[in-house]
């Protein structure tokens, strides 16, 4: 049998062919015999697939399944439920604090005038010795 | 209790019973058909519909109902009946032992079911083609997707689903001839 013809023999049955697909398929089917017998075939064991299969569970299959949520209650799931929704409300807040402070350090930076370098980085004894004036110390 | 898919989705999103219960009521036979076609009987079968039911209602605040309830929780099955293949693998790999056994010992199977020898033959057939062509004979054959469908759901090109599904109905016809 040819292969070509016998593809789209098998494509015919689940999707729908090209009019010239579908003449050529016509016109092989009505020649040969053993084509049609193979046609009949494929589809009487499509048929026995379809009518094979076993659609049910053992009894009492929602009661097991409602058993089980009950069980083990979500709760690992709930968290992290709760986690991913407070991460996405705070990310933005978080994300544009941070771009503000970045500006600002390098707007500090650059300009050199709100807040020297040296008072960022350096603490003068002065500063010290008024620090261990407070009574605490 | 007749509402629609939406309002039972609803429902069952507050938390009520019947609602969930509904749920797994009206979709028990296509998540059956999909694990049992892909898997073939055995006592991991019940676990693994449960499972999928299980993994849904979880995840039920994040269903969008961009999808069919069925179409999702075939979705599921389908996953965990494949992962559920690849640990039988490695464990046949590991022991040597035989899947085979199990067809045997799947509690619920009534007396009529397993007279019925042609129906036998095929679920047995269908167990040995790979998994790959039974999973799309099994959506299509079975389950009724259309090719379209079950493209999208295996993330696959459509020729790819029709020509694997051509394949594995002509293996199938071999397998059943043997």
């Amino acid at each position: 049998m040819d292969k070509r013809i016998l593809k789209l023999l098998y494509r015919s049955l689940d999707s729908p062919l090209k009019k010239k697909d579908k003449e050529r398929l016509d016109k092989a089917l009505e020649e040969s015999e053993e084509l049609r017998h193979h046609q009949i075939e494929i589809m009487s064991m499509r048929q026995a697939v379809a009518e094979s299969a076993s659609r049910s569970f053992p009894q009492g299959f929602a009661e097991r399944i409602m058993g089980k949520m009950q069980r083990s209650p979500n709760a690992k799931n709930g968290l992290v439920a709760q986690f991913n929704t407070y991460t996405a409300v705070f990310k933005p807040f978080a994300f544009a604090t941070l771009t503000i402070l970045i500006v600002l350090i390098f707007y500090n930076i650059a300009h050199d005038e709100l807040l020297p370098k040296d008072k960022i980085f350096y603490v003068s004894d002065l500063m010290i010795e008024k620090i261990l004036q407070v009574p605490v110390f | 209790m007749d509402l629609t898919e939406y309002e039972i989705i609803k429902r069952a999103r507050l938390g009520h019973e019947d609602a969930v219960k509904e749920i797994i009521e009206r979709h028990e036979q296509q998540v059956a058909a999909t694990v049992i076609g892909i898997l073939g009987f055995g006592p991991e079968v019940d676990d693994i519909g449960q499972e999928t039911f299980v993994q849904f209602l979880r995840s039920l605040n994040k269903f969008r109902g961009d999808a069919r309830v069925g179409t999702y929780l075939t979705r599921i099955a389908i996953n965990l009946s494949l992962n559920e293949l690849k640990r039988r693998k490695r464990y046949v790999r590991f022991s040597g032992a035989d899947f085979q056994e199990n067809i045997c010992s799947y509690p619920d199977r009534t007396e009529q079911e397993k007279a019925s020898d042609a129906k036998e033959m095929i679920r047995q057939g269908l167990q040995k083609l790979e998994p790959k062509f039974r999973t799309i004979i099994v959506l299509r054959l079975i389950n009724g997707y259309t090719t379209r469908e079950i493209a999208k759901m295996l993330h696959l090109p459509q020729g790819t689903v029709l020509s694997r599904l051509a394949r594995g109905q002509a293996k199938l016809k071999e397998i059943l001839k043997a």
